[in-house]
């Protein structure tokens, strides 16, 4: 029992890497996909084709492929190595987070993208036809419809982001994978280690779920409550 | 003239390029990778329609047991599964072959585990999207079905799942996609797959980005490949559909 308390303490300094990862990479990744969706929506077309496909082949590519181009290919290109870029691609912390905002961005974008296009475009033009401003319709008209839609889909995202962070270790990231790695490999004790730190992901998992529903239902507005009144 | 006499020339240096240099570990790589992506594919389908009809059968506890499967598998971060699952298979089956009397020691392959945790977590999104798949199925149909003659098993085959099939096809792509996607692990446990091909290249040749390209390249073209051929299978089910 006292040796799982030790396997678990030494795992547990691994928790604040993993969380960082996490939340780190899942801004990056939501600031970025925001950027990419309003693009691919304010400049239909070829652009935003191009757009599309570019995100679609990220989202075909695994994360672990990602991550050994960033980590062993990178440093070999010499404007990397010789300006202020050489001293974020030289941690391999930097170069998870990197990787986890690139794959989180084109997968998000995807979702706020397709959360756009689901809103009734009456409600659109309801909206406008009441002299909203561009930006009040989107706020009044667009935002919430696009939260009540896109919301469940971001929730398994972020599910996955979590899930994904785990991949970190094979770049010499000590997060909880990379210490109960560490252990196994240490003490040839295969089963403690990992389940412990499967426990501590599925925690982090639960409690996840539990934030993203306590907030989903602070910011969304009902799709029935407003047919009710009228 | 000139195309008879360039067709030969082409194809013999194609195959003396592709013998010469990594192309044949990238041809076993594919295949390789294809198909523990499709053992993986296949059992988690297989593996979504059993819990769904366990879920569905009635049995006490049946629907918090499935729930709590596709809980924790779609918490638990794949690799650490396959890392578990690669280190104590091989004692856990020799441990077993030791309780009978007269087994002789026996060796897995790597690929068991690998399609193992594989199939475990694909078939713990299978078993969510058939669910949602089912919960929309009238149990009308199943009593329709029993009640024109068919045998339990045949309701299922052929009246309740092509229903379910229909609705789902869109996201059995992106399973499928995924599916692909996980072969990458694999690399971390050894096994000769795309990724560690060209990390092997990457290593020994100093010139990473010309086989990690290669590898991007091979998913890539997987993924278009895989939106098209289910794009197609959605409009035919769809024209299907208002054919009958």
């Amino acid at each position: 029992m006292s040796l799982l308390l030790d396997y678990a303490r030494e795992i547990l300094q691994g928790l604040g890497t993993t969380l960082s990862l996490f939340v780190i990479s899942l801004a990056i990744g939501f600031v970025l996909a925001s950027a990419v969706a309003a693009f691919q929506i304010r400049f239909p077309g070829i652009m935003a084709r191009s757009v599309w496909s570019l995100m679609f082949c990220i989202r075909g590519v695994p994360l672990l492929l990602i991550l050994y181009v960033v980590y062993y290919g990178f440093p070999l290109l010499s404007f990397i190595r010789e300006s202020f870029l050489w001293s974020l691609f030289a941690s391999p912390y930097w170069c998870a987070i990197i990787c986890l905002a690139f794959v989180e961005m084109a997968f998000t974008s995807e979702i706020i993208r397709g959360a756009y296009n689901q809103t009734p475009k009456e409600q659109v033009e309801a909206a406008k036809s009441l002299g909203l401003s561009g930006f009040q319709t989107f706020r009044v008209a667009i935002l919430p419809a696009m939260l009540r839609n896109g919301f469940p889909p971001y929730t398994t995202e972020v599910i996955l982001l979590c899930k994904s962070t785990a991949l970190a270790f094979t770049i010499t990231v000590m997060d909880i994978m990379g210490y109960a790695n560490e252990i196994r490999a240490r003490t040839l004790d295969i089963y403690h280690p990992l389940l412990i730190a499967g426990g501590i992901y599925i925690c982090i998992v639960v409690f996840t779920r539990l934030i993203l529903s306590t907030l989903f239902n602070l910011v969304a507005v009902g799709g029935t409550e407003a047919e009710d009144r009228a | 003239m000139i195309t008879s006499s360039l067709v030969p020339k082409m194809v013999n240096f194609l195959i003396d390029y592709l013998t010469s240099g990594w192309g044949l570990q990238f041809l076993s790589a594919i295949g390789t990778s294809l198909m523990v992506a499709a053992l993986g594919f296949i059992s988690c389908i297989v593996i979504g329609i059993l819990c769904t009809l366990f879920a569905r059968s009635g049995f006490r506890g049946s629907v918090a047991l499935v729930n709590l499967y596709t809980y924790v598998f779609r918490s638990l971060p794949d690799i650490l599964l396959l890392i578990l699952i690669f280190y104590t298979l091989d004692g856990a089956i020799q441990a077993l072959l030791n309780l009978v009397p007269g087994m002789s020691d026996m060796r897995l392959s790597a690929y068991v585990p690998a399609v193992m945790s594989t199939s475990i977590v694909l078939g713990a999104y299978a078993t969510e999207l058939f669910r949602a798949g089912w919960a929309d199925i009238p149990l009308g149909q199943h009593e329709a079905g029993r009640s024109l003659g068919f045998s339990p098993f045949q309701t299922l085959v052929l009246i309740i799942l092509p229903q379910v099939y229909r609705k789902i096809i869109p996201h059995l792509g992106s399973l499928c996609l995924i599916s692909m996607k996980e072969t990458a692990l694999l690399s971390i446990i050894g096994i000769p797959d795309i990724v560690r091909t060209a990390s092997l290249g990457a290593r020994s040749t100093g010139s990473p980005f010309v086989f990690y390209g290669i590898a991007i390249a091979i998913f890539v073209t997987f993924a278009i490949l895989c939106s098209r051929i289910f794009a197609h299978l959605e409009r035919s089910a769809r024209q299907n559909r208002a054919g009958a």
